[in-house]
């Protein structure tokens, strides 16, 4: 499985949010690749789950990505959430 | 590793009202002084969030602005402005920020240690409530080398 972590630049929020999804994933037990890129980049990869701001995710979703909103970057608890409920759904 | 980056001399306090536009020009004063980034990653840095709104709100009432390492970047640093008055960067009240970091990295893999820490860091509630209620810059510089 392939997780897309985007933000504007490819660097900064997305890696920080990177590092927190890679945390979390550890103990959900869910095997991933996990990478950042930015926003145009990201419209080019293909990725099973692309994950980022809200802003990000909605200039991303175009009906067929699997987009997850994260309000705040920095929550493990909001990580794990989200990730539970999209990715063991 | 973060306090090795945020000193005292990198990090401000200020009491009145800024628009986003400010608070970015004013908290990157610092980097632009030392010559850590050019006036040009300035300008991107702002010009990315006309572009693609205000994703660098990554947290509640933290703003992390940055742009990429060619937009200006001479070395890897980051500053800290902390304002009494929140800086909202859209009318929406969860973009409202009082924690305006400035991070510029000189390549994409360098700082990965410093995000981690920040973000650690950052993640402790406790210690965002500290950075808020701190009076003096000398508090928030010892509130970050603790």
């Amino acid at each position: 499985m392939k997780i897309l972590a985007v933000c504007g630049n490819g660097l900064g929020s997305s890696m920080m949010l990177a590092i927190n999804i890679k945390k979390v994933i550890g103990t959900l037990g869910i095997t991933a690749d996990v990478s950042n890129t930015d926003l145009a980049s990201s419209k080019t990869e293909t990725a099973d789950y692309y994950i980022g701001s809200p802003e990000i995710m909605e200039q991303l979703s175009d009906g067929k990505r699997k987009t997850i909103s994260i309000k705040n970057l920095l929550s493990l608890p909001e990580i794990e959430e989200a990730l539970t409920k999209y990715i063991n759904a | 590793m973060l306090a090795t980056y945020l000193t005292k001399d990198k990090i401000q306090k200020f009491n009145q009202s800024l628009t986003w536009e400010e608070a970015i020009n004013r908290a990157a004063t610092p980097l632009l002084e030392n010559g850590s980034i050019k006036g040009s990653y300035v300008n991107q840095m702002i010009q990315n969030v006309h572009m693609m709104g205000p994703y660098i709100v990554i947290a509640p009432n933290i703003a992390f602005a940055h742009a990429r390492p060619e937009d200006g970047v001479l070395q890897t640093d980051i500053s800290l402005l902390v304002t009494e008055s929140p800086v909202s960067f859209s009318a929406k009240p969860e973009h409202q920020c009082q924690l305006i970091f400035v991070f510029a990295a000189a390549d994409s893999e360098s700082h990965l240690q410093l995000l981690s820490a920040l973000s650690v860091f950052l993640s402790d509630e406790e210690q965002v409530k500290r950075l808020l209620q701190a009076s003096s810059v000398q508090e928030i510089a010892t509130i970050i080398q603790s």
